[in-house]
């Protein structure tokens, strides 16, 4: 061991993580104190090795704190004396053995200890919360808050201050996620009394008040986070939108401006300053900060709406015109996993979670897991980690996996629309019909005109071979915004289950509705040449529309249609040649085998058949 | 200026209610009112909702009232819209009479039998407007399911058939004269396309049931009838109405691009708020994003209920206040003068003082004396609070009612008195309906509470200087869409509408109040009439309210 006493301590930091990313610096204090505490000279290198060396310093830390002003004071003088004391036996006449000296130290430290131990006091007690609990909640949601609040029982009584502290804060998170406020604050009230996560716990509270419009009390809390905390850019966006909503646009724009400085691109930190470059009457300004937003945030119609009252304010309606036809409803969209909407009403949770959506946007998954897993340290239990790691799972192609932190995210909140729509799809995607249609079927409790998941229900009931029920829903999607979907899907349906002549009517009458659609276009080709109905006229039908749609690469099922499409037109020369062209295939009416032997037998091809 | 003018000419009641509040900078501010709550007015009536604890969504939006001179006396009246019962009882709307012009005093009878008035359904909203040009105002009632048109037949009102004979559910409905021949048409805001029986049930973030929000059921469009000599025909679709569709709350119309011609504005719930522009063809365009009020200053869409419309700083064109939810705050919109709004919720203090409430009917109306036009604001939650759900309430929604009073720099203050109940007890409340009921030159007004009885709040402010305009057209009908200038003989003017709807599911009294201290005198009032003719009028006498009729100033 070297004799230079700092880095002694450095080295002994270092073999504890627990305070490389302690804002604090409280190890900074311990080691003041450790330094002043003893006589100065050459004995004192000595005696701070040897204490450096001791896993006491651990708890020095706590001590070195306190949980109140008057505490911390008190624990100062206190360690001071100690440190003195032990000086002193070290260096004394009294020539103890070694073994002794330290003995006796270490008995006035873990004195000092457990009279320590006794510093948190002041919680309020659980009985004093309003009620957390109440019959018409569903049982999960019961049994996860009494679980919470029996762990703070129980660590109260018997375990160490870190515990408690730990059940406080988990409780805290969890009545903040069920938005039962009041006993939220008295939970995160208790959990700061522990003097552990302050910064954290502090923006946390913070958020609560700002939900509750409570902006004095909110701008307090995140003011003694920042204090705690200079490098976390969500609680400069958050004083800046407070100060906003209070109309005092000079403090707003100062914390954005700060919040900025660690990320130029951030679009949420650009929007907030482009609101108050706009109250301001910067306009033009403004407008720059949503452009840059949009850039990074592409699919954020608030961004598109705002640009477009902007330019319409400085006399440019082309502009304005512009961003207001981008800006959309978002009624009807993809049939893919709803990450992008997954939000997180704890704003520093939710910085994490926004990282990891950037990335999976990109097809960065394990870019994406590493956020997670950030996120998942601060609330590993939580709704949004469970539904952002089923979808990373599902991405993966770990359905299976996918589909446990769907579940698990379902246990928590089994009325979010969201999660039931991800389970209705994964199920699907694996084959599991009836769970499929039984999670849509929630989900369509929730929002019963969600187009995505309407026409997911109807694709599940189809593949449970709930034929009318499918052909039900997808009738009833003929008049909304999915049409095309609802059109296919119909079509889908009735040729699984060989209600052909059906789906010829069905294609027919839709037809010209559909012309531009390839996928469509292929089905109806598919009926056209396999309708019992014998018709001239759907052959030529059929071949003007492949050749409509078949590209200068044709695909192999393009290829296939046109062979039935000739052999229907009698064409059977052409049809073998073309044939010779496809690649072998799993449908089992085009394999190519059974293609052959219909042109070699000259026969009416009809599908019913088999 | 104001406080001054008041501590030294007031020769009405004292100002007995100064109360004082901390505003922002911790300085303690006098805050006057003159506004006093009466128990005893005569309004033996409660809505009924007819809950049972099914969270039925279209048992928390209403009712609306309206106010209309049924018997003919010179003072206004006031129609009451009913729910229903929880036993399926015939509860009717209630009709009560002002008795001020009778006795003196600020009494009202039940007249709901004289009139014949019935159950027309379960209530919404009601309006006034003369359909026919005979000369009296009709009655339009919105309902969930078919709306109904009473004609005023000499007093007696009977009921029409009409093209609003839908199974739809109406909100808020207005009259207006969209292609200026002289007959009022009507437009109806719609909501949903929720019917009874097809419950979906709804959750909270606890997972305990409660209302729910409105996308939950699919958006009905709004509706425009077209009078045509008194036949109303559908027009919806082509008059472009139906290429957007919001769950409508709020109705107003004006004309807010100066065109001359009246365009509408809409309030959506959780969707773009409309403003449709009349593009003097029968047609309208939507124009709302473009005009900067389809959403927020942010950028985001707002459950908006109610609106309220003046001219809130002076400088003659129209400024719109919309109410909003719990965490959206209310938004206020300021005209820049090219019919362009700006929100300037936040440097206004709105978003402070609204955020923690949810708020449906609104207006403007001073009630400190100070010329400048306060807000009233009537809140009542959508979603259960849970500290009144654990307490028992039978309808846990309650919240308190607000009055921001407006300072001079464009900023508003909360009043805070802890004598005036309605802004201290909590209720459900929904609309506010405002009307002169003693004919004293200043606005009172009525608060409907959901499942409950109204309540009822005098304004005493001063008599100082004041001018009332009644509007008639030429049949004698009430002029609605007229706006009116009033110039004075010290540079200064004010604009001021002709209208009745306005806040939420209301029919307001229409009649134009203009009040002032100081010296200086009016010099003239010119009229915007609905149908493009101008008027100039000089000769305006003080205190007292003056009908004037088109074509006879």
């Amino acid at each position: 061991m070297k004799n230079n006493v700092k880095e002694t301590f450095a080295q002994f930091m270092n073999k504890d993580n627990k305070f490389k990313n302690e804002p604090l610096c409280v190890e900074k204090k311990v080691f003041g104190k450790l330094f002043h505490a003893s006589p100065k000279g050459v004995k004192r290198r000595e005696a701070l090795n040897k204490l450096a060396n001791n896993r006491l310093v651990l708890l020095f830390r706590r001590l070195a704190e306190g949980k109140k002003p008057e505490h911390k004071k008190r624990n100062s003088r206190v360690l001071d004396c100690i440190f003195r004391l032990d000086w002193l036996i070290f260096n004394s006449s009294f020539q103890l053995p070694r073994i002794k000296q330290r003995s006796l130290t270490f008995l006035f430290l873990m004195f000092f200890l457990v009279a320590c131990e006794k510093q948190v006091d002041d919680l309020i007690p659980l009985s004093e919360f309003p009620p957390m609990t109440s019959d018409e909640m569903d049982n999960s949601v019961i049994n996860h808050i009494n679980e919470l609040v029996a762990q703070v029982e129980i660590d109260t009584k018997q375990n160490s201050l870190e515990q408690q502290f730990v059940a406080w804060k988990k409780l805290a998170n969890a009545l903040h996620n069920y938005e039962l406020y009041g006993a939220a604050e008295l939970a995160y009230l208790n959990a700061l009394r522990f003097d552990l996560d302050k910064a954290k716990l502090n923006y946390q509270l913070g958020h609560l008040y700002r939900l509750q419009a409570k902006y004095e009390s909110s701008n307090e809390r995140f003011l003694k986070s920042l204090k705690l905390s200079k490098d976390y850019p969500p609680i400069y966006n958050n004083l800046a939108e407070n100060y906003f909503d209070m109309g005092e646009l000079e403090p707003a724009s100062k914390y954005i401006q700060q919040s900025l400085d660690f990320n130029k691109n951030e679009p949420y930190a650009l929007q907030i300053y482009g609101n108050i470059l706009s109250q301001s009457g910067q306009i033009d300004l403004a407008v720059k900060m949503y452009e840059k937003a949009l850039s990074q945030q592409p699919q954020a119609n608030k961004l598109y709406f705002l640009l477009a009252q902007l330019y319409q304010q400085k006399g440019l309606p082309e502009m304005a015109e512009k961003y207001r036809s981008k800006g959309g409803d978002d009624s009807v969209r993809t049939l893919d996993l709803w990450l992008s909407e997954v939000t997180e009403e704890i704003q520093g949770f939710n910085y994490f979670v926004k990282k990891a959506q950037q990335h999976f946007n990109k097809g960065d998954y394990q870019g994406a897991i590493h956020w997670v897993d950030k996120a998942s340290a601060d609330r590993p239990e939580g709704f949004t980690i469970n539904m952002i790691k089923g979808v990373l799972q599902v991405g993966l192609g770990n359905y299976q996996d996918g589909l446990r932190y769907f579940e698990q995210a379902h246990d928590i909140r089994p009325r979010d629309f969201k999660v039931n729509l991800n389970l209705g799809t994964v199920y699907k995607q694996v084959g599991a019909y009836q769970k499929s249609i039984q999670f849509y079927q929630q989900a369509l409790n929730i929002k019963p005109n969600h187009m995505v998941a309407r026409i997911n229900y109807a694709d599940s009931l189809c593949q449970a071979g709930d034929y009318k029920q499918a052909l039900n829903e997808s009738t009833q999607l003929l008049e909304t915004d999915v049409k095309q979907q609802a059109l296919l899907l119909g079509v889908k349906c009735q040729i699984q289950h060989k209600r052909y002549h059906r789906a010829y009517l069905w294609v027919k009458e839709h037809i010209d509705e559909v012309r531009n659609n390839p996928a469509f276009i292929e089905y109806a080709v598919l009926l056209l040449v396999a309708s019992p109905i014998d018709d001239d006229r759907n052959a030529a039908l059929a071949l003007s529309w492949l050749k409509t749609l078949m590209q200068k690469q044709p695909t192999n099922k393009q290829r296939q249609l046109l062979v039935m499409a000739l052999m229907e037109s009698n064409q059977f020369n052409e049809a073998a040649n073309v044939l010779k062209q496809v690649k072998p295939s799993a449908d089992l009416y085009l394999q190519n085998q059974y293609l052959k032997q219909l042109i070699a037998g000259r026969q009416v091809y009809r599908l019913s058949e088999f | 200026m104001g406080l001054s003018i008041l501590f030294g000419c007031a020769d009405h009641d004292s100002p007995e209610n100064i109360v004082t509040s901390n505003n922002a900078d911790n300085k303690q501010l006098k805050q006057v009112h003159f506004l006093k709550q009466h128990h005893d007015v005569g309004f033996t009536f409660a809505h009924k909702n007819s809950m049972q604890g099914d969270y039925w969504p279209h048992e928390i939006l209403g009712p609306g009232a309206g106010v209309l001179d049924f018997d003919g006396d010179g003072d206004l009246d006031i129609y009451f819209r009913q729910g229903s019962s929880q036993d399926n009882s015939e509860l009717s709307d209630q009709l009560f009479l002002n008795q001020w012009n009778e006795i003196g005093q600020l009494k009202f009878i039940n007249a709901t039998e004289d009139f014949d008035v019935k159950n027309f359904g379960y209530g919404m909203g009601v309006t006034f407007g003369d359909i026919d040009n005979d000369g009296d105002a009709d009655v339009f009632l919105t309902n969930f399911g078919a709306d109904v048109m009473l004609e005023n037949q000499s007093g007696k009102l009977v009921e029409t058939t009409g093209p609003w004979q839908t199974d739809e559910w109406s909100t808020s409905a207005t009259f207006v004269d969209i292609n200026r021949d002289g007959w009022l048409d009507l437009y109806v805001g719609k909501y949903n396309q929720y019917q009874l029986g097809q419950d979906v049930k709804c959750y909270g973030k606890n997972s305990q049931i409660d209302y729910c929000s409105p996308k939950s059921y699919p958006i009905e469009f709004d509706s425009l009838y077209l009078n045509q000599e008194g036949v109303f025909v559908d027009v919806s679709e082509s008059s472009g109405i139906k290429s957007d569709k919001g769950y409508t709350l709020g109705v107003v119309v004006e004309d807010f691009n100066g065109d001359g011609w009246p365009d509408i504005l809409t309030a959506n719930d959780a969707t773009k708020n409309f403003l449709w522009i009349n593009q003097q063809d029968g047609t309208f365009k939507n124009e709302g994003l473009n005009r900067g009020i389809a959403v927020n200053g942010k950028g985001q869409m707002e459950a908006s209920m109610g609106i309220g419309i003046a001219d809130f700083d002076f400088d003659l064109d129209w400024d719109i206040i919309m109410t909003h939810l719990t965490t959206e705050s209310n938004t206020l919109y300021v005209n820049n003068g090219e019919s362009y709004f700006m929100d300037r919720s936040s440097i206004t203090n709105m978003v402070q003082l609204s955020k923690a409430y949810t708020a449906f009917g609104v207006g403007w109306l001073d009630v400190n004396n100070d010329y400048l036009d306060d807000l009233i604001i009537i809140n009542g939650a959508v979603n259960t609070i849970a500290e009144q759900r654990d307490r028992g309430d039978e309808l846990p929604l309650k919240q308190k009612q607000q009055v921001l009073l407006q300072q001079e720099n464009l900023k508003f203050d909360e009043l805070q008195d802890s004598a005036l109940e309605f802004i201290n007890k909590e209720y459900v409340g929904r609309a506010a309906v405002f009307a002169d009921f003693d004919n004293d030159g200043d606005k009172d007004f009525v608060v409907t509470v959901n499942h409950g009885p109204p309540l009822f709040i005098e304004n005493q402010s001063p008599q100082n200087n004041w001018i009332g305009l009644d509007l008639r057209n030429r049949n004698g009908a009430q002029a609605l869409g007229s706006v009116v200038y009033i110039k004075f003989n010290n540079g200064s003017e004010v604009l001021k509408r002709y209208h009745n709807d306005g806040s939420y599911l209301s029919g307001n009294d229409p009649r134009i109040l203009a009040r002032w201290g100081g010296d200086h005198s009016v010099e003239q009032v010119k009229i915007n009439w609905p149908d493009g003719e101008t008027s100039v009028i000089v000769d305006i006498q003080l205190n007292q309210y003056l009908t004037i009729k088109q074509n006879e100033e």
